[in-house]
């Protein structure tokens, strides 16, 4: 019967490929991807030390951390970060830098604190590229190793004296120097012009818009490009009445890039995610800076300056240069240098108490997407005088007085 | 020179043996009717086997092709068996609590041992399950075999399907990924807008706190309650429900007899014999059967071997979706239900939630039950047959047109903000939402006596121009199915409104929440 | 005695008694003294439908409490009714963010020429969920994400949101507090003039 030799057929087929099925899932059980690096691991350690490993078993490795809601399993394959003798050995085996009994790991034992909570990626993965975080929907891939410093913050609420953490000091550097807090909020702290900065890293990865990023698409190189050009990855999008980001682009170095966005991510890790707690106890309060000492109340108005972040509208030391798009007279924020010309001191201390709306160059355009603040509430009465003798010393001492030009 | 004897041949030599095996006492305690093919043993192996004993001893021929009923019922009850092995095993691993149901789901993928192949097989058994049951339906209804005496054995089944989707949709939330949390937040908002016992429906008297969500979740937002009643009700109270209405389904469909006849040959089918008739000319071959061990079991065991083996394959080649872990605070846009419910929410384009969520199913459901009752037409029987139930046939397939043309438009046309994207149209989150300012309401008083005509012309008409089928049905029968056939109809009615003249509502009394 | 001697006349014959009626059964019985007592059902039938009466009585209650076990008399959802304070805490004419931080509200009271009333709007632009700032040198509400512009209020007037922001439920406590229920809000305009959408003060 044809149906018979059709069906007997099926049969065949089909029991055969399922077997084959059950050989290829076997294999994969008995052959996972982690296996072959730690029995390349126990070689090596053979090889470099001329003795078998201390521990020699072929398992998953992991360290259990359900205070952090965490189980990081790292340590299957990266199997040397604990010793000492595997310096020379190429990454997975590689010892972790720096791991002496008072170098960092003695200070950070892997054990109590696991890899994920400096590092990120995906803890409970198996495998090279789902560890590393590069999985469709993990919402924390590993951070590339420069920015790995940015996660100090979830711990210490100190970075500025910690070793290792420069790049944090030179994020914050930058960050008061170019006045990011004159726009942006940070912590409640600042302004409302731009959005609030510590939850920028946390924030979905769907949150972001992607069209003009050329990198991968992740929160971190989404930071480092919009740092590289603001008005590229957020530009106006008329449409849905959107405008252009009104962040001015700095023309920042690779080096300074790096320094903010690890800034940026800091701020993040410092916020806390509800879903990774780090528990109180691990937690390294900052000591509270110490009352700064002033030269001068003109050194003072400048730190007065730079607190309240005026350079992100006015420039650096007031030199101006920062767009605002559709603002009558120039279409910049207005410099300081010569103000003391324009205004006496208590007109001043007025506009600065109240704020002021720009007018428009063009009716029918939007309004500037800058505006002066009103500092009322903000300034202490202290601030504010220092404030002045500060812009007031602005003017350069060899400029022609008012009216005696040619 | 004489011959040597020759060696003995290896089969030779194990004939003794296995003798000695088959008479022992140990092996005949245990295989008592041995495996002699006899008609004898081959009635044995149905009858005294707990299990068999499902099936008739004996099927008629014209059951046996694949094509008759492409093994879709024997297929979803064996999904049903895979889905109940795979879903203990998952059991032993997960725990249905928000801090730690999606973290062992990773587990599962990454330490248990064939813990990803595993979940992957009940993911994709469950998809396949849902399908089945509904193509089973459908060729059921092709061959008439919901016709009396089935009626019952009909409305059993579709209770089934209702059980089989529940059973999919509580399944779908316990990933408690963002896939899961916002699904179901799709699907109990629809409750919500049940008329009466929905807090958001049309003449609610409840709140939220007390309504047909609430009951569901237990809580006002899907949280541990809901993710512990949907365990439950997945685990528990569904697969039991289901067990013992497929055992009524199978009792009936033994008591009724197998409704499979043989169709008269080609010669005669061309001269235009109809199959009842050529049974009354011949009834022995309604007589005719042969018997179930081995030709219906072994097609059986063949078409489940073929499924297990497509099941695991796409198992092994294609994981289940895990998104990100489930936030209330982020929706994900466009946010859908499971594909067998994105129908009717494709429908919420066209209709209030009420209507889409609430008052379709459930005029599905009820329709579907109805078939048998107002069907009595007894012919066709047994057989696939168009020509002599054409009324029947047509709209029956316009439904399910409309019901898979509706998944399609909902899984693969729908991108963010539910706008309009060609299959092959990359997703763009940005693009502006296509204006609903042309779109208008038609005055209430036009609007219903729109709504009355259609209903007069389609009540009166098909009276005075077909009296036959008018008589046929009588009065009763004819109400009901010109109501069902006029409200189905009355989709594709809404969507060329809409699309072709800009009408959102025919009737609206927002006082109510109550549109048309 | 031969039979042709004539008897003598003998008294006539005691006339006999009247056939003996059939012994009543039970049923007749109880019929009858149904009919004495005016009943309309024996005791056997009331008490048989007492007992069923009963046990329904019981089934439908079992059936009713299963049902209403169902519906938990607490929920743990994360609570959304929180006290801001008493009206007179809040100036007239004034976009308060007191609680802007701690419950995602501004507390708003119009000055009497804009009616008075006070409200609570729920500090969530309508776009993509960003938190807006409240402007009030240029008196609207900005969310800084994408710029959507809300006026005084909360309506929609620049930028991509789609909608005004929603405005919350407000009571006043027995205290004399102001009770708002920050999971309980009016999306739509219309309804921001239902009496549970705003507070006279």
């Amino acid at each position: 019967m044809r149906n018979r030799s059709i069906w007997n057929l099926l049969f065949l087929i089909s029991a055969g490929v399922l077997a084959g099925f059950f050989l290829v899932s076997g294999w994969q059980e008995i052959n996972p991807e982690w296996r072959g690096y730690q029995v390349q691991y126990f070689r090596q350690v053979r090889q470099i030390t001329g003795q078998p490993a201390a521990d020699p078993g072929i398992a998953i490795r992991q360290i259990h951390l359900p205070e952090f809601n965490r189980t990081d399993r790292c340590v299957t394959c990266h199997m040397g970060i604990d010793n000492p003798r595997m310096k020379e050995a190429p990454q997975p085996f590689t010892t972790h830098p720096d791991l002496g009994i008072d170098g960092f790991l003695g200070a950070h034992d892997f054990t109590q604190i696991g890899c994920t909570v400096c590092h990120q990626g995906q803890g409970q993965a198996t495998t090279v590229e789902a560890g590393h975080g590069h999985e469709k929907h993990w919402e924390y891939p590993m951070l590339p190793p420069g920015l790995t410093v940015a996660n100090c913050a979830s711990c210490h609420g100190d970075v500025a004296t910690l070793p290792g953490a420069e790049m944090l000091v030179r994020g914050r550097e930058l960050f008061e120097e170019k006045g990011c807090i004159g726009c942006h909020s940070l912590n409640g702290w600042g302004n409302p012009i731009a959005p609030e900065l510590a939850d920028t890293a946390g924030k979905n990865v769907h949150q972001f818009d992607f069209r003009h990023v050329e990198g991968e698409h992740t929160v971190v190189d989404w930071i480092v490009e919009h740092f590289k050009d603001p008005q590229k990855v957020t530009p106006a999008d008329p449409a849905l009445g959107v405008p252009e980001s009104s962040m001015p682009d700095y023309e920042l170095t690779d080096e300074e890039v790096m320094a903010l966005t690890a800034l940026v991510l800091s701020f993040s890790a410092e916020a806390g995610n509800p879903i990774f707690p780090v528990p109180h106890r691990f937690k390294v309060p900052g000591k509270p800076a110490p009352e700064p000492v002033y030269a001068s109340s003109v050194e003072h108005g400048k730190a007065v300056y730079e607190k309240y972040g005026c350079a992100a509208c006015h420039g650096f030391a007031g030199r101006g240069g920062i767009p605002n798009k559709n603002m009558d007279l120039g279409g910049e924020a207005p410099t300081l240098v010569y103000v003391s010309r324009g205004y006496t001191r208590e007109e001043l201390k007025q506009v600065i108490q109240h704020g002021r709306f720009p007018a428009r160059a063009l009716a029918d355009e939007p309004p500037p997407p800058l505006w002066m603040p009103a500092w009322e509430q903000k300034l202490s009465d202290e601030e504010l005088e220092v404030l002045m003798d500060y812009l007031i010393s602005l003017e350069p001492k060899d400029a022609a007085p008012a009216g005696k030009e040619g | 020179m004489a011959d040597a004897p020759k060696p003995m041949k290896f089969e030779e030599r194990l004939a003794p043996v296995a003798r000695a095996i088959r008479t022992s006492q140990i092996w005949k305690s245990i295989f008592r009717h041995g495996y002699q093919d006899t008609p004898r043993n081959r009635s044995l192996m149905i009858l005294s086997n707990v299990f068999f004993h499902i099936h008739a001893v004996k099927v008629r021929p014209a059951a046996l092709p694949f094509r008759y009923t492409w093994r879709m019922g024997e297929l979803s009850f064996y999904l049903f068996l895979v889905l109940t092995v795979t879903g203990i095993l998952l059991m032993f691993y997960y725990r249905p609590t928000v801090e730690h149901a999606y973290w062992d789901m990773k587990d599962l993928a990454y330490v248990v041992p064939f813990g990803r192949l595993l979940r992957n097989m009940h993911r994709w058994s469950a998809h396949v399950m849902v399908l089945f049951v509904m193509f089973h339906m459908i060729s059921v209804f092709y061959r008439s075999a919901y016709k009396p005496p089935r009626e019952y054995n009909w409305v059993i089944g579709v209770i089934l399907l209702l059980i089989t989707f529940l059973l999919s949709f509580t399944g779908y939330l316990l990933p408690w990924d963002q896939l899961a949390i916002w699904a179901v937040t799709v699907g109990t908002n629809m409750a919500a807008n049940t008329p009466i016992l929905g807090s958001e429906g049309p003449l609610a008297i409840v709140g939220p706190d007390m309504d047909a969500r609430f009951v569901l979740l237990g809580s006002k937002i899907v949280g541990q309650a809901g993710l512990l009643r949907f365990y439950v009700l997945h685990c528990v109270l569904l697969p039991v429900a289901f067990l013992m209405f497929i055992a009524v389904h199978f009792w009936r469909i033994r008591k009724d007899d197998f409704s499979a006849v043989p169709v008269p040959p080609k010669e005669e089918r061309a001269k235009g014999v109809q199959p009842e008739e050529w049974h009354k000319q011949h009834p022995e071959v309604l007589q005719e059967k042969v018997f179930t061990w081995p030709h219906l079991v072994s097609r059986q065991f063949v078409s489940a071997v073929v499924l297990t083996m497509v099941l695991v394959g796409w198992s092994l080649l294609a994981n289940a979706p895990l998104e990100e872990l489930a936030n209330p605070n982020l929706t994900p846009n466009p946010s859908k239900a499971p594909w067998y419910f994105v129908g009717l929410q494709e429908l919420l384009v066209y209709f209030d939630p009420w209507i889409a969520g609430v008052v379709f199913p459930t005029l599905i459901i009820m329709g579907l039950m109805a078939i048998p009752y107002v069907d009595p037409n007894p012919r066709g029987v047994g057989y696939y047959n168009f020509r002599e139930r054409r009324f029947a046939v047509s709209m029956f397939t316009v439904g399910v047109v409309l019901w898979f043309g509706l998944i399609f438009i909902g899984y693969y046309m729908r991108g963010p903000g539910w706008e309009l994207y060609m299959p092959w149209e990359a997703w763009n989150h940005h693009r502006p939402p296509s204006s609903t300012a042309g779109l208008r309401n038609t005055p209430n008083w036009f609007g219903f006596l729109l709504l009355a005509g259609y209903g007069a012309l389609g009540m009166g008409l098909p009276k005075l121009l077909f009296k036959d089928f008018y008589k046929k049905l009588g009065p009763v029968r004819y109400g009901v199915v010109m109501f069902f056939v006029l409200a189905m109809f009355f989709v594709p009615v809404k969507v060329i409104l809409r699309n072709f003249f800009d009408i959102k509502y025919l009737i609206s009394l927002p006082a109510w929440s109550l549109n048309i | 005695m031969s039979p042709d001697q004539p008897t003598p006349p003998a008294n006539p014959p005691a006339p006999r008694p009247a056939p003996a009626k059939p012994p009543k059964s039970i049923q007749q019985q109880q019929v009858d003294e149904t009919k004495v007592w005016n009943l309309w059902f024996t005791r056997r039938e009331f008490l048989t439908l007492a007992a069923w009466g009963g046990f329904f009585l019981w089934l439908g209650g079992t059936i009713g409490a299963a049902l209403r076990y169902f519906l938990p008399n607490v929920t743990y959802d994360p609570p959304t009714r929180f006290k801001i304070g008493r009206p007179e805490d809040y100036a007239s004419g004034e976009v308060n963010t007191r609680f802007k931080k701690k419950y995602r509200i501004w507390v708003v009271r119009d000055t009497p020429a804009q009616g008075g009333g006070l409200y609570v709007i729920y500090a969530r632009c309508t776009h993509l969920g960003c938190t807006p700032n409240w402007l009030s040198g240029q008196n609207k509400f900005k969310c800084p994400c994408h710029g959507s512009g809300f006026r005084w209020g909360g309506i929609n007037f620049e930028g991509p949101a789609p909608r005004p922001l929603e405005r919350c439920r407000v009571a006043l406590a027995d205290d004399g507090q102001i009770i708002t229920d920050v999971g309980d809000r009016f999306k739509d305009p219309k309804d921001w003039h239902r009496p549970d959408a705003y507070l006279k003060v």
